[in-house]
């Protein structure tokens, strides 16, 4: 077939529903390139364009342009305009809440702020007094038990796993060719040496026995002053006992 | 007989279409809002008409904004004419579901993808969609037979072969075929003269 016979044919061969012959007609054509054709087939496209805008009137729901501006990330769907109200409602109602709860936990602890800061007025009030009385020109001091010695005092840490350290006051240095020597003593067993200590010249001395001790069976740690080369059982006196 | 009414678009300007089509072409999602807010009511009344149901119109209407927006690669911007390209798209959504609702899918979507590729609209006028046109379209379509018009219609709006539009206005093929070429023939000499007039 000619252009001539064909150019009838541009416009429904451009909306795709020409059929054979005349379709392969016009492909054979427009595959040549053929000028007349491809040239009447750009004038159907346009006529068949303005076809599709004569069509009645109707208006596209409003939701339609949300639709498709969402499926393209510019504008959430109503849905998600309900779904963003919902959270901001479920929002506010969870600060709401939140902030009733913390309120009252707040008043509580503004009470006992209140409670603390009455004590601790009362208590700066009593030291006020005290330094005020202290700073006075005309307070004198008098010491009580002056020259007397104080007992020695210990305190003993045991641990199951690291042993036991000691910590003494008021011992008082030992004399030259005696030392201090810490027993630890079972239930119903002998006195074990558990070392020897020195204390300084204030009176003070730590001794720590290092390694694992079984807590529960011993009975007492005591402390007692020996020969300068210790002893493998206590010859003198107890100077500090600590029973468990 | 069915009384058309022109869509009266705003002056189509062709330097702004040209701009939108740059503009989809880096993804600028405004872009896709401008281009809904031209041609969306169009495209859904063109769906519709052919559909002629609403939800299946507003559906396809999405499809047919979504395949521009990822088409739009193959678009000449500098050369394309943009509203006949989503008009085409638009009506192949369309009848490609009629197709798939009367089981007419034998020369359906290969076919439709074919006569709406990007590449096809790269020379026709930008602002071919404009009023005047429409309106002497108008006109000219008012001038045609009854019958003229309504094998137009079963083409266009309906997606109907020849042989099909026999087989409904039972017709020998012949005369379905005088009628169309008669129709169109008539549509492009009056357009024609409007064109150069």
């Amino acid at each position: 077939m000619n252009c001539d016979e064909l150019r009838d044919m541009y416009e429904i061969y451009a909306i795709g529903v020409l059929e054979d012959p005349e379709k392969s007609e016009i492909d054979e054509h427009v595959s040549r390139h053929c000028e007349t054709c491809v040239e009447g087939l750009r004038r159907a496209r346009q006529t068949n364009a303005i076809l599709c805008t004569v069509v009645p009137m109707v208006e596209p729901p409003k939701r339609l342009r949300k639709k498709i501006l969402a499926s393209v990330g510019l504008e959430k769907t109503g849905w998600g305009w309900i779904s963003a109200w919902a959270a901001v409602t479920a929002g506010l109602f969870v600060a709401t809440l939140y902030t009733g709860i913390q309120d009252r936990r707040h008043l509580e602890e503004l009470a006992q702020s209140k409670r603390e800061i009455r004590t601790a007025s009362a208590e700066l009030t009593k030291v006020q007094e005290a330094m005020s009385f202290l700073n006075a020109p005309e307070t004198i001091l008098v010491t009580a038990g002056r020259g007397i010695p104080l007992p020695p005092k210990a305190r003993v840490f045991l641990n199951k796993n690291r042993g036991v350290l000691l910590l003494a006051n008021n011992l008082p240095a030992a004399p030259a060719g005696k030392i201090y020597e810490m027993w630890v003593i079972s239930r119903g067993g002998a006195p074990k040496p558990a070392g020897l200590f020195q204390s300084d010249d204030k009176g003070n001395a730590m001794h720590l026995l290092p390694g694992s001790i079984d807590v529960e069976s011993t009975a007492v740690i005591a402390v007692t002053m020996e020969p300068e080369a210790g002893s493998a059982s206590p010859t003198m006196p107890i100077v500090l006992s600590a029973g468990l | 007989m069915i009384v058309f009414f022109p869509i009266l678009f705003a002056v189509a300007d062709s330097e702004a279409d040209r701009s939108m089509a740059e503009r989809l072409k880096r993804r600028e999602p405004q872009a896709m809002a401008d281009l809904y807010d031209k041609y969306g009511r169009i495209v859904y009344a063109l769906i519709y008409r052919i559909v002629r149901d609403t939800g299946v119109a507003e559906d396809l209407s999405q499809e047919t904004f979504l395949r521009v927006w990822n088409r739009v690669q193959g678009f000449d911007h500098e050369r394309g004419a943009l509203g006949p390209w989503v008009l085409t798209v638009a009506r192949n959504r369309a009848i490609d579901y009629l197709r798939s609702v009367d089981g007419r899918m034998a020369q359906s979507a290969v076919e439709l993808d074919t006569n709406e590729h990007p590449s096809l609209f790269g020379d026709l006028e930008r602002d071919v969609l404009n009023s005047d046109r429409a309106r002497v379209l108008r006109a000219a379509f008012k001038k045609l037979s009854d019958k003229q018009q309504m094998v137009i219609e079963l083409a266009y709006f309906e997606g109907l072969s020849q042989t099909e539009m026999a087989d409904r206005m039972k017709q020998p093929l012949g005369t379905v075929k005088t009628w169309m070429r008669t129709a169109l023939r008539t549509l492009r000499d009056e357009l024609g003269e409007a064109l150069t007039a």
